[in-house]
């Protein structure tokens, strides 16, 4: 069985390939530009060097955020068109759970993503990837105010903390994620934790207003 | 000859729609996933809202085409996608939709630009005849093209300041028309009279439009008539604004026939859908016989089935694109 897991959240191209379960390869590439150029590329490439079509994936695995907004819908669109394509459904997977999955790193993790403004996604995870915290988009001093002896894991450097740099594995993820309820392609949505800034605004607004 | 079928996508703004077009003219079956009851809430189109929009519909859409065609992708012989100009987060998902199933099918990618796709809208009412003079007129784009061939495209002038389509949007906020405004405005004009006084827009020898005067001066009109306690009439002033943006921009189209000796002309984009538009063409066209093609008036507005008919020429001609396309917010059409 063959499986493919895809992750664009953050300035990263991630791709693996998995043979029953095993990892078979993958491309983990920074992009801070042009995501959307590169990753079909990096697409083909790894098929292709593993002489592998799109059409003999079995399973699917995608991040569905949270992250940049724009580089979830990438890999997210691609993974969507992919299902649709081959009647399959789709694995959904937190980044925050991905960030969690860091090799070299032990106990309890706190996974953070810098959602400016003094904002954060976070979460917490145990070393078996259980969610220990839930992901959510929250103030960073109001989480390390109610989070403390964990290891923070993390690409952004905050103040008053220290973070190690993420060292993904893959096969860890897709161990924990294998039995995990799959989602139609229609259903699935990106998780962005976040409501636009209008959205935001026009919910303040009502809530005024009444 | 074999027949060819084109499967377009079309995401450059808030419709996520897909189409499947056969040889350049026929549309097989179009699907058009519209935002706009999501967007009147905010008064506007809101970028992030579209993109994410696009996103959750965009298989849907992908599935209905072929249903609706009953067809399967393997009948399809390329993939389009508007790569530009648009909302750069919507073109994004459109693009990456069109790549995924260039690849996963193995089909040839083409590449179309926006406003391509508008005035190909018009290969769906009826074959173009060259040359000819393209007068696109939407939310983002005045422009006059003349086109000696299939996908030449030469801009000969094009407005200065504000696309027709914003000016006819601002109005119809100034006068509390909801969004969106523009086809509110075209509606009110044909209750009212032309009894207000505003200036003509840029009226010059050369082919270009300029709409921010006509615009400052209706803001100011409402203003003035607010501040001395009069109640404006709405259909009057949507009336005159009307008559005059229409009148230069029938003047000016009319000009650019004579002048480059064409008698084909053809209207493409949203602001196509405008009655007055329509109206006042149809009288001059007949007048100075020229052959006067407008899109049947669900082709005015986006959809995936012009960019279907405006793909087919670059298919003919092997004009394709390699999986590393990317989206373009702005981009000359040429």
């Amino acid at each position: 069985m063959i499986s493919l897991f895809v992750d664009t959240a953050l300035s990263y191209i991630r791709i693996a390939l998995f043979k029953d379960d095993i990892l078979l390869d993958f491309i983990n590439e920074k992009c801070d530009k042009n995501m959307s150029s590169l990753f079909d590329v990096k697409v083909r490439d790894l098929f292709s060097r593993n002489n592998l079509s799109l059409n003999n994936v079995d399973k699917i695995y995608t991040v569905t955020g949270p992250g940049s907004f724009t580089g979830i819908r990438v890999g997210m669109t691609f993974s969507k068109v992919l299902a649709f394509s081959l009647n399959k459904k789709i694995t959904p997977i937190s980044e925050l759970q991905v960030l969690a999955s860091s090799k070299g790193v032990s106990g309890t993790l706190a996974s953070l993503i810098d959602a400016r403004r003094g904002y954060v996604y976070a979460g917490c995870y145990d070393s078996n990837l259980n969610s220990v915290i839930p992901d959510k988009y929250i103030l960073l001093e109001e989480f390390l105010n109610c989070n403390k002896n964990v290891s923070y894991i993390s690409y952004d450097s905050f103040e008053h903390i220290s973070t190690d740099v993420p060292d993904i594995d893959f096969e860890k993820i897709i161990l924990k994620n294998k039995d995990k309820e799959q989602v139609d392609h229609h259903v699935l949505t990106p998780n962005y934790l976040k409501l636009t800034e209008a959205e935001e605004n026009l919910r303040k607004k009502k809530l005024d207003d009444n | 000859m074999k027949d060819t079928y084109i499967f377009a996508i079309e995401s450059s703004c808030d419709e996520t729609s897909a189409s499947i077009i056969k040889n350049g003219c026929e549309e097989i079956a179009t699907v058009i996933s519209t935002q706009i009851s999501t967007h009147k809430e905010y008064g506007g189109v809101v970028p992030e809202i579209a993109s994410r929009l696009h996103i959750n519909n965009i298989t849907l859409v992908l599935e209905e085409t072929l249903e609706k065609a009953n067809m399967k992708m393997e009948d399809i012989d390329a993939i389009a996608v508007t790569y530009g100009p648009g909302l750069i987060g919507s073109l994004l998902v459109g693009v990456e939709a069109a790549k995924a199933l260039s690849m996963i099918y193995d089909k040839p990618l083409i590449p179309v630009h926006h406003i391509a796709g508008h005035i190909y809208a018009n290969n769906l009412v009826k074959p173009l005849k060259f040359p000819l003079i393209a007068l696109v007129v939407s939310g983002g784009h005045t422009e006059l093209i003349y086109m000696k061939e299939h996908y030449s495209f030469e801009r000969i002038g094009g407005t200065l300041d504000d696309a027709i389509g914003e000016a006819y949007d601002k109005v119809a906020r100034v006068v509390g028309v909801p969004y969106p405004g523009g086809p509110l405005v075209d509606k009110l004009a044909h209750e009212g009279e032309d009894s207000y006084s505003l200036p003509m827009p840029l009226d010059d020898d050369s082919y270009n439009f300029s709409f921010s005067g006509i615009k400052s001066a209706v803001m100011n009109l409402v203003n003035n008539e607010r501040q001395k306690g009069n109640e404006i009439v709405k259909e009057n002033l949507c009336c005159s604004f009307q008559n005059r943006v229409v009148g230069i921009i029938v003047k000016k189209t009319m000009k650019a026939l004579e002048d480059y000796g064409v008698n084909n002309l053809i209207i493409a984009g949203g602001v196509s859908a405008n009655k007055g538009l329509r109206e006042t063409f149809k009288v001059e066209c007949e007048k100075n016989g020229i052959d006067l093609t407008i899109p049947e008036i669900k082709y005015c507005t986006d959809n995936a089935a012009m960019i279907g008919a405006a793909a087919y020429q670059l298919y003919l001609k092997g004009r394709f694109c390699d999986i590393d396309l990317n989206a373009k917010a702005s981009d000359k059409l040429n």
